[in-house]
């Protein structure tokens, strides 16, 4: 009868201790995906005549690109949930595009030079956007779509 | 019928204990080139470990090139170049991405392509002419 009691014993032991390493594992695989889940970071740094050219489709974007140079471009294409792009440009011909889509979209350019071309196209529900130039030939440009409101200015 | 009770809480508890060594014990590749001189040749990598590293430097050389190809899980890639033409492409594909490329010389080109669900990447360039692009692509 003892030998009958431990036997079930050590099989309900060894049945709980497997259900909770089980559980211990899992629950650590669930935290971990949805910490690193979709997040997509692009930082340029140049100094020179240039271009830049950025690309992402996560859930979170982040780009950032400075250019010191005398000819400087970039180009930040972003479709996400929430999107964040950030240009800084010094040079004798500055341009910068900016297309963002998704529901938070935020962008920021500030430009120095002699020509600054400055173009943000955004859709979605929450759309920010600031464009700072100093130069003799000042060209900036916002688009914007509100998904929320359902119209665009 | 006591004999296979037992057994079957051994076999149990082992089952238990193997899957979190086996999905812990993933295979880890690393690879360094370090080259100095006038006659930097091209470096060409190609790794699809679970965990993937790689870090060159190539100091010197007309035309100093790197290309990078990794397939895991998490992939890791640093390169460092100085020269007269400097380029660099790197192509990772996994879960988590992080890449960084520096470049000095008369040009510099540098195409980052990362798909999976963290990616990262920086790019630093000093050069006459440069020219970069990062593609970040969620699967």
């Amino acid at each position: 009868m003892k030998t009958k009691i431990l036997t079930i014993a050590t099989m309900i032991a060894a049945v709980l201790a497997a259900s909770s390493v089980a559980s211990a594992h899992e629950l650590t695989g669930g935290n971990s995906n949805v910490s690193a889940g979709n997040v997509d970071v692009a930082v340029v740094f140049e100094f020179g005549s240039g271009s830049v050219t950025i690309n992402e489709n996560g859930n979170v974007n982040i780009a950032k690109v400075i250019e010191f140079g005398g000819n400087v471009d970039s180009t930040i294409i972003q479709t996400g949930a929430e999107n964040i792009a950030s240009v800084f440009q010094v040079g004798g011909t500055t341009n910068s595009t900016i297309v963002q889509s998704g529901g938070i979209n935020n962008a920021s350019v500030t430009q120095i030079g002699y020509n600054t071309n400055s173009l943000i196209g955004q859709a979605g529900v929450m759309n920010t956007g600031i464009v700072q130039q100093f130069g003799r030939n000042t060209w900036p440009g916002i688009w914007r779509h509100d998904w929320w409101r359902g119209r665009r200015w | 019928m006591k004999i296979s009770l037992k057994t079957m809480a051994a076999v149990l508890a082992s089952a238990a204990l193997s899957t979190p060594y086996g999905a812990s014990a993933g295979a880890i590749s690393s690879i360094s080139v370090v080259q100095f001189g006038a006659q930097v040749q091209p470096v060409v990598i190609s790794q699809s470990s679970q965990v993937n590293a790689v870090g060159v430097l190539q100091v010197g050389g007309s035309v100093p090139s790197a290309s990078v190809v990794q397939t895991g899980q998490n992939n890791f890639v640093g390169i460092l170049q100085f020269g007269g033409n400097t380029s660099a492409n790197v192509g990772q594909v996994g879960e988590t991405n992080v890449s960084f490329v520096g470049q000095s010389g008369g040009s510099a080109n540098a195409v980052l392509g990362q798909i999976g669900q963290l990616n990262a990447g920086t790019v630093m360039q000093f050069g006459n002419v440069n020219s970069s692009t990062v593609v970040q692509i969620k699967p």
